[in-house]
């Protein structure tokens, strides 16, 4: 089975990915979000977080290649379900995440994309 | 609470440990076991949930920096105590290039490939000491973190 999982919702992407990821199974992942975004005119992905428990550098770094690499197909990235714990380590890091919007859950980045009532409702 | 001997050992005047449990890291097995066998060690202590974070956030970038840097080495980890104090020591080993220029390596943002060179000055962050010594010319590099628990 592989550590993550991609739901469409209309023109927004929600990726939820597990605990222990490994690298290739990143790198697989961002190829991937990268074919779908571009060929199916997705505008938003949001990726969450909620059953990670370390946010090392190492994700860090493939979150934001994620990012800028999303913002050149015009699509938007927006990370949800840090807990504090979590939070607290990435300040340690110093880790601006330039690019990436962070919401609380998947509802507030929903609105935060401007994806509508509807939409959400079909899934 | 804890019922984990720690005991004086005679190379440290500075606090009393347990055994050191060591686990190799490499490409095959990766960083599920180190990650595996600190995370049931850590569930026998009282810890807060940031504390412990903060601890398998260590563990990764050690175990990452090994994988990445060096191929393969391996991972040390043992619960300290100093008085009623309570902490964790973790190593971590290898016998890779080693770390040329320490203090630039240190310096957030420096990475010798294109990483983001946030691990050990994060590590330094959120441990209390951490020491680095490391040989150029294929000697390795050895880390010692320790961090007391809040
Ligand atoms: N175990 C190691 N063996 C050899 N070099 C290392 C090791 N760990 C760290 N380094 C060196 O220190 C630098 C900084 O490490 P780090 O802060 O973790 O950043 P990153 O791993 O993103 O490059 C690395 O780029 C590497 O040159
Ligand atoms: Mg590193």
């Amino acid at each position: 089975m592989v550590p993550f999982s991609i739901f469409p919702l209309g023109d927004v992407l929600l990726v939820s990915i597990q605990e222990e990821i490994d690298d290739v199974s990143l790198a697989s992942l961002l190829d991937l979000l990268g074919i779908t975004v571009s060929q199916r005119r997705i505008r938003g992905v949001i990726v969450d977080l909620k059953d990670v428990d370390v946010v090392d550098s190492f994700l860090a770094e493939h979150l934001w290649s994620l990012a800028s690499m999303l913002a050149l197909l015009h699509a938007q990235t927006v990370i949800v379900g840090l807990s504090v714990p979590v939070v607290m380590t990435l300040l340690d890091f110093d880790i601006a995440l330039k690019g990436v919007e962070f919401a609380l859950d998947v509802e507030q980045a929903l609105d935060k994309l401007n994806v509508s009532k509807k939409t959400r409702q079909v899934t | 609470m804890s019922q984990r001997k720690l005991v004086k050992l005679p190379d440290s005047q500075m606090y009393d440990t347990e055994c050191p449990v060591c686990v190799p890291v490499n490409k095959t097995v990766g960083l599920a076991p180190i990650r595996s066998l600190v995370r049931c060690s850590l569930e026998e202590i009282t810890i807060s949930s940031v504390d412990s974070a903060a601890i398998m956030t260590i563990i990764n970038e050690l175990g990452h920096n090994i994988l990445r840097h060096a191929g393969r080495g391996k991972i040390c980890f043992a619960v300290i105590g100093h008085g009623e104090r309570l902490g964790i020591r973790i190593t971590a080993e290898d016998s890779g290039s080693g770390i040329p220029d320490l203090a630039m390596a240190l310096k957030p943002g420096f990475s010798r490939d294109d990483g983001l060179g946030l691990g050990l000055p994060g590590i330094r962050n959120m441990a209390d000491d951490v020491r680095i010594a490391s040989l150029v010319s294929g000697g390795g590099t050895f880390i010692e973190v320790l961090k007391w628990l809040s």
